[in-house]
């Protein structure tokens, strides 16, 4: 048992591992030089770790045997280090109590179990290590100049040595980011707004087509089965190229006829009426009711219409009307649009711009404003200090660039 | 260490000076129990402590304990700020209730009291 102190650098403590020794344990960190000079927050964190562990080794290290405790403190310019021994059974105090949990009401709180935890929380680094028979543990308390406690200090970034950060342009990856795209889909919404108009202007072409050309089918239809009724031949029949005739006269141009046996091959056809549109092929043979269909590649609509004799299917009429003229109605429009777009975007990327230039200038300028703010209030200053051209400050640069010369020549 | 009791206000007040650490926490402990069993409140002024371990913090989690029991409200006064870290730390900063001064831990347990009536 020994109680030395070698001067202020270091100071031991050799002691009994009993409860009752705590006081001397406190007595010998309160009167061990080692603190003399430290800060006092520092020195309690310092007393209340070696009392803790001191218990701790008291309570638990020895199991009602007798042992001792070493204890040794040592201080630097920069830390403290506090060094706790025994002999006891092997117990590493970092990892092998479980943290208490603090989160819990008064009534559920476990009563005891904090003292490691403090120790833990208090102490800068821990260290432990068991080197034949002793458990040593070994804290550092650095002594910051701000005295901040670890638990806050860890949870600070350091503080920023410029006073000014660099300030990163924000208008053009505002641009880039949200009006660039934010344009894009404007001009694309038009766009597609104005096409989906063309085709619902060509649908309902169509539809009217139908309404139009649906008497003209039915009327050639009743024509042509009563001939077949009668026996006579298409080519023959008078009112079959009469009715034809006056329809065409009627229209904007000639209206070609086809009649195909219930194999779709065609049997009869108007006089010069060219092959059978291709998109007939495409289209339902069977179908028992009037049919209508569109053929933009050949600017024609087709109206086909089922041909029955005594209710058995004999074949199909197909009538071709001439279209020219509404199909370039719509393909002028979807010209009109496409030209249309750029001139939109054209239009529209500047307004979106110039509104962007309005609110986020202002806003700019505010956010440097608070960040200069910040930075000052951070620094400790309440508001920058203005630079001066005055003579007096080129003279005071003058010197302490001179000075900064003279001292790195003497360093180097 | 020294223990004082007094009341203000009708408000019951312990005032402790010195450290509460392993050798004193049981002399506190003995005289904070004793005070609470017959109050409706207390006040634990803690100003003129500058020390407390886990042992400390034992005999005020104690405290609280049987205050919640017994149906007392316990405040604490004018903790320094190495022993505000060790409550924090602890984490009994964020259960218990802490006042900065004794005369602001009555005025609030005056308050309350008040609006209990």
């Amino acid at each position: 048992m020994s109680d030395t102190a070698d001067g202020p650098g270091r100071s031991d403590l050799v002691l009994p591992a009993e409860e009752g020794q705590l006081s001397r344990v406190l007595s010998w960190v309160q009167a061990s030089g080692v603190l003399a000079d430290v800060p006092p927050a520092i020195a309690s964190r310092v007393e209340l770790a070696a009392e803790e562990l001191f218990l701790n080794l008291a309570h638990h290290a020895y199991a009602d045997a007798p042992g001792e405790v070493r204890l040794s403190l040592q201080g630097s310019e920069s830390a403290v280090t506090l060094v706790v021994e025994d002999d006891g059974t092997a117990f590493n105090p970092l990892d092998n109590s479980a943290e208490p949990d603090l989160d819990l009401e008064v009534e559920d709180r476990a009563i005891g179990g904090l003292g490691l935890h403090l120790v833990r929380k208090l102490s800068d680094r821990q260290t432990y290590d068991r080197d034949g028979g002793v458990n040593r543990l070994t804290l550092l308390f650095r002594i910051a100049p701000d005295n901040a406690p670890n638990a806050t200090k860890a949870d600070n970034p350091p503080k920023p040595t410029s006073t000014r950060t660099a300030r990163r342009p924000v208008l053009l990856p505002f641009l880039l980011r949200f009006l660039l795209p934010l344009g894009l889909i404007l001009t694309l919404s038009l766009v597609l707004a104005a096409g989906l108009n063309v085709l619902r202007l060509e649908r309902e072409i169509q539809h009217a087509a139908q309404i139009r050309y649906d008497s003209v089918a039915r009327e050639l239809g009743d024509t042509i089965e009563s001939s077949f009724g009668a026996g006579l031949s298409l080519s023959s029949n008078l009112a079959v190229q009469i009715a034809i005739n006056r329809r065409a006269q009627l229209r904007e141009g000639e209206i070609r006829y086809y009649v195909t046996g219930p194999d779709g091959q065609v049997v009869h056809a108007s006089t010069g009426a060219g092959p059978l549109p291709s998109a007939v092929a495409a289209l339902p043979g069977d179908a028992d009711t009037l049919w209508h269909a569109q053929a933009p590649d050949e600017d024609v609509f087709l109206t086909g219409m089922p041909l029955t004799l005594d209710t058995a299917p004999i074949g199909t009429l197909v009538l071709v009307f001439p279209s020219r003229s509404l199909f370039e109605a719509t393909a002028t429009l979807r010209r009109d649009i496409a030209i249309v777009a750029p001139l939109i975007a054209l239009i529209s990327l500047p307004i979106i711009a110039l509104i962007a230039l309005m609110v986020a200038v202002p806003l700019h300028r505010r956010f440097h404003h608070m960040a200069d703010v910040m930075h000052d209030l951070a620094d400790g200053t309440d508001a920058p200090v203005a630079r001066s051209d005055g003579a007096l400050v080129h003279a005071a640069a003058a010197i302490s660039a001179r000075l900064g010369r003279s001292t790195a020549e003497t360093g180097s | 260490m020294d223990i004082k009791e007094y009341t203000e206000a009708e408000i019951a007040v312990t005032a402790i000076d010195g450290r509460i650490d392993g050798t004193t926490a049981a002399e506190a402990e003995t005289a904070i129990l004793g005070r609470l069993t017959g109050v409706p409140a207390l006040v634990l002024d803690l100003a003129q402590v500058d020390y407390v371990s886990s042992a400390g913090l034992r005999v005020v989690l104690k405290a609280a304990k049987s205050a919640r029991a017994s149906g007392a409200r316990l405040a604490l006064a004018g903790l320094a700020p190495q022993v505000q870290e060790v409550f924090d730390i602890s984490g009994f900063s964020s259960v218990l209730e802490i006042h900065a001064s004794s005369a602001e831990a009555i005025a609030s347990l005056l308050a309350a009291s008040g609006d209990g009536a």
